[in-house]
């Protein structure tokens, strides 16, 4: 307990599947979720395979309090080989799906080969068939949804899908679950597509149980009263994720026109501010919040578009509410891309849930193109006729939606920046760490951050460490290799644990071990855990090593490195990366190229 | 003497009395935030004139008159 002890083995091509006892022994290891999803990846897969062929692995898998009471357990993540990068790639998502497949009995399910045709999984407890997806394929999330729902009169299945941009191979296609909510980076949904596999749909009634439910009880209130406490978790509930959008503003660390600038003059029209505001015809673009399975944040938004604006003015199917901006939606729709029409990101973000995208990508490849069409690397010709500069709000939501429907140069910007710059002759300009895009910070300014990003194990990612207290303390490089470090392997942890990292706002590893020793056999400590985030981390790198990774992909764009910070309290700052790699390879126990030593490998048991 | 202040998000909460405050001569930073009713850990950078002041400063550090004072609020993840 709290594990279910099952690994649900599908075998697409063949039709098969295998329900297995799960392995405590790794469970024990690597917790759940994120680390155990890893082990079972880089147990089933030659880290060289082609991650579109049926070769790879795609594995679903939920944490030990996934589905207990305790806040924010509605977690479950999508591991596999990204097709978007190579590396190892693993997004995780709240909603309702995770705790519905944990209550159906399964820890983890672990699909390999591909479909002869296009198919969805239908899992209730014990049943399981393989569903014919022809009538669906080629339809978005969405009508996905409903259709499986009506299909078979069940209002309660949960379901995990792909889109358009999932079946066409979109590099960073997602996997949305409960219309809204996404596995959203590193494009696990084209992962899905590639195997034929449409979607699972779950419904399971098994609950789950804990190893002393009285204790467990007892630190659930105890943690729950922290956040509810807590400040920062009162500002995601009341204002969301995208109240950051105008701290990094002031602070000079929001990228701007594909990080050419660090500060936006329109903020203050896409923050959270803007999504709250009445504006002069009564239309209020925040309708409510909204809270994945057993919250007590709530940080997601449900909003709506103005129906007379352009996007949907003549299209009643866009007039209903859905998932509005988030900080991430709102930086790669506003600030990256330059348009300040809070309207044209909200239908953005329609776009990327609807066809099944990761907006962080979608929007910093859309800057980069943007760059190039404005120094002259592309023309109208390439864009379909869209004029494609900064601040064209039509641009973004045209190119939204032709993205997600695989459509004209929507199919380029579908490849990723790194593609899309090299195609165009100017590699210099894509955004991205070891491929990916970055997230809405600038490593100039936070230069924790930006060690973080050129280390991060799926590429730039910013939910992968946490060392914004140091990055503000100073603008040195110095102490930032080691709270980099530290904040990797715990957050590690934490992603394995079944939670939401945005609980880190008033909890510690110390609160996530006691609901953990709670719920769990064993003893869990926040040592403990941390060793296993240690081990995750390398166990990661290991894959990617043996992909063809490199020291000479832990880095950072010219850009970052070489244009100092324009503007912000960190003005004329550089991201300053050498100055803290070679103590972050040193701290990690790793060779001066990168690579675990042996003592690091036998100290964490993976030689 | 006056201070200018920006407070950025949430910390708006502790004090939305204007853009400039009085403070005593001789104020250090830690003194400014206790007068906003400012935690210190709710403060996640103060910067005087653009200028951050690390954490273990704060006690140290004096405000002067004409000065101006930003202050962001702690943050975790995105
Ligand atoms: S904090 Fe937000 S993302 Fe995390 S579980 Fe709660 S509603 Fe979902």
């Amino acid at each position: 307990m709290t594990w279910q002890g099952s690994v649900l083995r599908v075998n697409l091509t063949e039709g098969s599947y295998v329900v297995e006892p799960l392995n405590m022994e790794w469970a024990n290891d690597y917790v759940g979720e994120r680390g155990l999803g890893s082990k079972y990846l880089v147990e089933s897969i030659d880290p060289k395979v082609d991650p579109l062929s049926p070769d790879n692995a795609l594995i679903f898998a939920t944490g030990p309090l996934t589905g207990t009471m305790a806040s924010t357990s509605g977690r479950y993540a999508v591991i596999t080989k990204g097709p978007l990068n190579g590396a190892i790639a693993c997004s995780n998502s709240g909603g309702k799906f995770g705790a519905e497949m944990k209550f159906a009995g399964y820890d983890l399910i672990l699909l390999e080969g591909r479909a002869s045709k296009p198919c969805y999984l239908l899992i209730e407890d014990e049943s399981i068939s393989f569903e014919d997806a022809e009538p669906i394929w080629g339809q978005s999330v969405w009508k996905t949804e409903e259709w499986i729902r009506n299909q078979h009169n069940n209002p309660k299945l949960r379901i995990a899908s792909i889109g358009v941009a999932g079946e066409k191979g979109v590099r960073y296609a997602s996997v949305i679950n409960d219309l809204h909510r996404a596995a959203g980076r590193s494009g696990v949904g084209a992962v899905m597509g590639s195997k034929n596999l449409k979607a699972i749909a779950v419904r399971g009634t098994k609950g789950v149980s804990v190893d002393n439910p009285k204790r467990f009880m007892e630190v659930v209130r105890e943690t729950k009263a922290l956040l509810a406490n807590n400040s920062g978790r009162k500002d995601m509930t009341e204002h969301g994720t995208n109240s950051m959008l105008t701290t990094m503003q002031e602070y000079g660390s929001l990228p701007t026109r594909n990080f050419r600038e660090v500060q936006f003059e329109g903020f203050d029209k896409v923050d959270a501010n803007a999504m709250e505001e009445t504006d002069d015809s009564g239309h209020r673009n925040l309708i409510t919040n909204k809270a994945c399975f057993g919250c007590t944040i709530a940080c997601g938004r449900i909003a709506h578009i103005r129906q007379d604006h352009f996007t949907i003015i003549n299209r009643r199917e866009y007039w209903h509410a859905s998932g509005g901006l988030e900080y991430e939606t709102a930086f790669a729709f506003g600030p990256a891309v330059g348009v300040d029409d809070i309207d044209a990101l909200t239908f953005a973000g329609y776009m990327m849930n609807e066809h099944g995208m990761d907006p962080i990508s979608f929007g910093v490849t859309l800057a980069a193109a943007m760059e190039l069409y404005e120094m002259g690397a592309i023309s109208k010709d390439d864009t379909d006729g869209v004029e494609l500069t900064f601040g064209n709000a039509e641009a973004l939501t045209v190119m939204a939606e032709k993205t997600g429907k695989f459509e004209g140069f929507g199919q380029i910007l579908g490849l990723g920046s790194k593609v899309l710059c090299e195609k165009y002759g100017h590699p210099e300009l894509s955004m991205t760490v070891k491929g990916q895009e970055f997230a809405g910070y600038d490593s100039r300014a936070l230069k924790g951050m930006g060690l973080g990003y050129a280390t991060s194990n799926r590429g730039a990612c910013h939910m992968r460490h946490d060392v914004f207290a140091e990055d503000y303390d100073d603008s040195s490089p110095e102490g930032k290799a080691g709270p980099c470090k530290d904040s990797q392997d715990r957050i590690a942890a934490m992603d394995s644990s079944g939670l939401c990292v945005f609980v880190t706002t008033a909890w510690g590893i110390e609160e996530f071990a006691v609901q953990l020793d709670a719920a769990c056999d064993g003893t869990w400590t926040g040592d403990r855990l941390l060793e296993a985030g240690e081990r995750i981390w390398n166990l990661e790198r290991l894959f990617n090593l043996a992909a063809g990774f490199t020291s000479a992909d832990d880095t950072l764009p010219p850009r970052l490195l070489n244009d100092p910070a324009p503007t912000g309290i960190r003005k004329g700052t550089l991201a300053e990366l050498d100055r803290m790699l070679p103590e972050y390879y040193d701290l990690r126990g790793w060779t001066n190229d990168g690579r675990p030593t042996a003592e690091t490998l036998a100290r964490l048991g993976l030689n | 003497m006056d201070l200018k202040i920006k407070l950025v998000g949430r910390l708006k909460e502790y004090w939305n009395d204007g853009s400039s405050v009085e403070v005593t001569e001789g104020a250090t930073v830690l003194d400014v935030l206790k007068q906003l009713n400012i935690p210190d850990e709710e403060a996640g950078m103060v910067a005087i004139n653009d200028e951050s002041v690390p954490r273990k400063e704060r006690g140290i550090v004096k405000v002067v008159p004409g000065d101006s004072m930003t202050i962001l609020p702690m943050v975790h993840g995105g």
